[in-house]
C-alpha cells in the first residue's frame, strides 16, 4: 500500500513546524546499526510526509466489508462539512492508535527495562510497549490499547488489542471495531529511516487483513514539544496541523 | 505539609474527602448535595461512558405519572473500571436504581452513589462515601 | 487487569533469565555501561511503573500573601453557591506541579542517564528531568517549566523553573505565576517498594514562604497504563455552572449536538 500524497495550503501557525521537520528530513540521515536495532530506534523520528495521513489510498482502497463501505462513505461526506462530528481529534480528544503515527508531528522512542515508550508531540500523548513477553490483560479499552512487544531478527514486530472503538484509523475516518487486532513492524533502513509496516486484522469492518506502510526520518532531538490541543483551538488554530481538504 | 489542630468534625470531614475518588479530582463539585440521598427508579435510556465524566440516563415516572429524565453522573471510565464497572455493565432497557446525592439547583440530576440493578447487585459510584460537603 | 504478585514476578524473571540469550532480544536493555542505578534494587533507580499512594486534591493551609488569600476566599465563596471551580486542571491543560499534587492512579518512570521521564496517567502529561543539566539562560514560559536533577546521597533532587503561571496548584485553585520556583525531593525507600516525594513551593508572587507538600508513590502490580482523556467529551453540565478562575479556562465548543433542554443530547452550545 502506498501512503496518499502530503497535501496544501497549509494553516500559517503550523507552517513552521511542517518546515522544521521537512528541513529535518532534507539535512541527511544518521547511519543505522545493524547489529543494534534497538539502540536505532531510540531517537526523535519525524513523518517523511507531514500532512494529516490516511493510511490507504483512493487507488489502493482498503477492503472495507459493506458495512465498512458504508461507514467510510459517510464519513467522507461529512468530512466536507465544517465541524464533521466523526473526527475526535477536532475538540483535542484522543486519536489513538495507529492514527496518531499518521499525524504530522515528531515523536521520541525512549527505552525502559522491559518497556519501549512513544512520546508524541501531541497533546501530551504517549504509549507504552510492554517488551516483557506476556500477553496484556486489560478491563478498560483506550484509544492507544494495550502493546505487547518483541524483537524478530532486526524488526520490532508490536501486537496490540484493546483498541476502543470511538476513534478512526486515520483522516478520512477509517473505521475499526475494539475487536481489531494492529500489528506493528519498525526497522531503522540503512539508510537511516524509519519503516512501518501496519497491519489491520479486524473481520467486523475489513474483509481480511491488510497492510499500509509509512516512513519517518531522524529528527533532533528536543523538537518533541509540549504541545497544548485547547490551546490552539481557543486560538482558532486547527487541532491537527495541516489539515485540508480530503486527500 | 504544615499542620494545624483541627476540629475533629473538620478532621472527619477532611477523612472522607481524602478518600474521595474521581468525583472530587476534577472540580469542586459543590454542584452536588453531598449532605442529601435520594432514590430514583426507571430504565437507562442512554449510558455515555467517556472522560472527564461518564453519565447515566433514565426515563423515571414523576408523581403525576408522568415520564421524566434523570441523569446522573459517574466517574471517568479508568475510574469506575477500579470499582468494577465495565463499559457495558449497565445497559439500555436495564431497570435501575439510582442512588444519588442530588444537584443543589434542584434539576434532575445528580452525582451517582450506588447503582442497584433488577436482579439486586450493585455497582458504586464515586459519590458512594462521601456523605458530608467541602467546608461541613 | 494484570495483578503479579511478587512470586509470580519473580518466577517470570527466572524463567526469562534460563532461556538465556535466544531471548537477550527480546528482553534487551539498551547498553548503558556507564550509568549509575540501573539495577532495580539500586537505591538510585526509579525506573518503572508505580501508583500514586492516595489522591490529594488539595494543599492544606497554605502560606498566602493577603492578595492571594483574598482572590481563594473568593473562589470559596463561589463553590459554597454551588459554581465548580474552573481551573487548569478541569480545562485539560495542568501545569507539571499539578500533577505532583494531584496525581491519580499510575506514573511510569524511565531512567537513562540523561534524562529521568515521568508519564503520568492523570493528568496525561510528560516531564522531562535532565540529569546534571543547568537551566538556559532564556526560557520560554510554559506549563511544564524546565526540570533538571542531580542526585544527594539517593535522593534525586529536581530544580524546576520556567513555569508559565497559568495553572492553579490544585483543586482549590491555590495560584502560580511566572515567578514559581518548584524543588522537588524524590527518594526511593529501603525496600524499593515506595517513593517519597516533597514538592516544594517558592512563588513569592502569592504566598509569603516556600512550603512543602508530602506524597507518594508505591509500585504497581501493573504492567498497563490506563487513559484519561480529559478533553474527550467537554459537556454542558460541566460549565454552565463553572466559575472560571480565568477567561481562558472557558471552552472552545468545536463538538455540540442537541437543541433543547434534553440533558442527554448536549455537548456544549456554540457561542453566538
Amino acid at each position: 500500500m502506498t501512503m496518499a500524497k502530503a497535501i496544501a495550503p497549509r494553516p500559517l501557525a503550523t507552517g513552521a513546524l511542517l518546515l522544521v521537520l521537512a528541513a529535518a528530513g532534507a539535512a541527511g540521515v544518521a547511519h543505522a546499526r545493524p547489529q543494534d536495532p534497538e539502540a536505532a530506534l531510540l531517537r526523535v523520528w519525524a513523518p517523511d510526509n507531514p500532512s494529516d495521513r490516511r493510511l490507504a489510498s483512493a487507488d489502493q482502497p482498503p477492503p472495507l466489508t459493506a458495512e465498512g463501505a458504508k461507514l467510510l462513505a459517510q464519513r467522507l461526506a461529512e468530512r466536507k462539512a465544517p465541524d464533521p462530528q466523526f473526527d475526535r481529534t477536532r475538540w483535542c480528544a484522543g486519536p489513538g492508535m495507529p492514527r496518531i503515527m499518521l499525524m504530522p508531528y515528531p515523536f521520541e522512542i525512549k527505552a525502559e527495562r522491559g518497556y519501549l515508550a512513544f512520546l508524541f508531540g501531541w497533546y501530551r500523548w504517549y504509549r507504552l510497549v510492554d517488551m516483557s513477553g506476556q500477553e496484556p490483560q486489560f478491563e478498560l479499552p483506550t484509544t492507544m490499547g494495550y502493546s505487547a512487544g518483541r524483537w524478530e531478527g532486526g524488526a520490532l514486530v508490536i501486537k496490540t488489542t484493546g483498541l476502543e472503538d470511538e476513534t478512526v484509523l486515520d483522516a478520512s475516518g477509517l473505521p475499526h471495531s475494539d475487536q481489531m487486532t494492529l500489528t506493528e513492524r519498525l526497522r531503522v533502513l540503512p539508510d537511516g529511516h524509519l519503516e512501518e509496516r501496519f497491519t489491520i486484522d479486524d473481520p467486523a469492518f475489513y474483509t481480511r487483513p491488510w497492510t499500509a506502510v509509512a516512513t519517518y526520518h531522524p529528527a533532533p532531538a528536543g523538537i518533541v514539544r509540549d504541545d497544548i490541543c485547547p490551546d490552539r483551538i481557543a486560538r482558532g488554530e486547527p487541532a491537527v496541523a495541516g489539515r485540508g481538504g480530503p486527500q | 505539609m504544615i499542620h494545624r489542630p483541627l476540629a475533629p468534625a473538620v478532621v472527619a470531614a477532611v477523612g472522607l474527602l481524602a478518600a474521595a475518588p474521581a468525583g472530587w479530582a476534577h472540580h469542586s463539585t459543590a454542584e452536588f448535595d453531598y449532605g442529601k440521598t435520594i432514590d430514583v427508579e426507571g430504565v437507562v435510556k442512554e449510558v455515555q461512558w467517556t472522560n472527564p465524566h461518564s453519565y447515566l440516563q433514565i426515563l423515571s415516572k414523576g408523581p403525576d405519572g408522568a415520564t421524566i429524565q434523570w441523569g446522573v453522573e459517574i466517574g471517568a471510565p479508568a475510574i469506575n473500571v477500579r470499582l468494577g464497572w465495565r463499559k457495558d455493565s449497565v445497559k439500555v432497557g436495564d431497570k435501575v436504581t439510582l442512588t444519588m446525592a442530588p444537584a443543589r439547583d434542584g434539576r434532575n440530576f445528580g452525582t451517582l452513589r450506588v447503582i442497584t440493578f433488577e436482579d439486586g447487585h450493585k455497582l458504586s459510584g464515586v459519590a458512594a462515601n462521601i456523605k458530608l460537603n467541602a467546608g461541613q | 487487569m494484570i495483578r503479579l504478585g511478587k512470586a509470580a514476578a519473580g518466577a517470570s524473571a527466572l524463567w526469562l533469565a534460563l532461556q538465556g540469550p535466544a531471548l537477550a532480544q527480546a528482553f534487551s536493555l539498551p547498553p548503558t555501561p556507564e550509568a549509575p542505578g540501573r539495577a532495580p534494587s539500586e537505591p538510585r533507580y526509579l525506573g518503572g511503573m508505580w501508583d500514586s499512594e492516595r489522591f490529594f486534591f488539595q494543599i492544606e493551609n497554605p502560606p498566602l500573601s493577603p492578595d492571594a488569600k483574598a482572590k481563594v476566599d473568593g473562589y470559596r465563596a463561589a463553590m459554597k453557591s454551588g459554581k465548580i471551580l474552573s481551573t487548569a486542571w478541569t480545562s485539560c491543560r495542568p501545569g507539571a506541579v499539578s500533577a505532583m499534587v494531584m496525581a491519580m492512579n499510575s506514573i511510569m518512570v524511565l531512567q537513562s542517564p540523561k534524562e529521568i521521564t515521568l508519564l503520568f496517567e492523570e493528568p496525561r502529561l510528560v516531564r522531562h528531568i535532565r540529569i546534571g543539566g543547568t537551566h538556559p539562560r532564556r526560557l520560554a514560559p510554559s506549563y511544564l517549566g524546565d526540570s533538571i536533577g542531580h542526585w544527594e546521597g539517593d535522593t534525586l533532587v529536581v530544580d524546576t523553573i520556567g513555569y508559565n503561571g497559568d495553572f492553579e496548584l490544585d483543586a482549590f485553585a491555590l495560584p502560580t505565576s511566572r515567578k514559581l520556583h518548584t524543588i522537588e525531593r524524590l527518594t526511593k525507600s529501603a525496600d524499593g517498594k515506595r517513593v517519597d516525594v516533597q514538592v516544594t513551593i517558592i512563588d513569592p508572587e502569592h504566598y509569603s514562604r516556600p512550603f512543602t507538600a508530602s506524597r507518594g508513590w508505591k509500585v504497581s502490580g501493573q504492567r498497563h497504563q490506563l487513559e484519561y482523556d480529559c478533553m474527550e467529551n467537554p459537556r454542558e453540565e460541566e460549565f454552565s455552572k463553572a466559575y472560571f478562575i480565568k477567561d481562558r479556562y472557558r471552552p472552545t465548543c468545536m463538538r455540540y449536538e442537541g437543541e433543547g433542554t434534553a440533558m442527554s443530547r448536549i455537548v456544549c452550545r456554540k457561542p453566538e
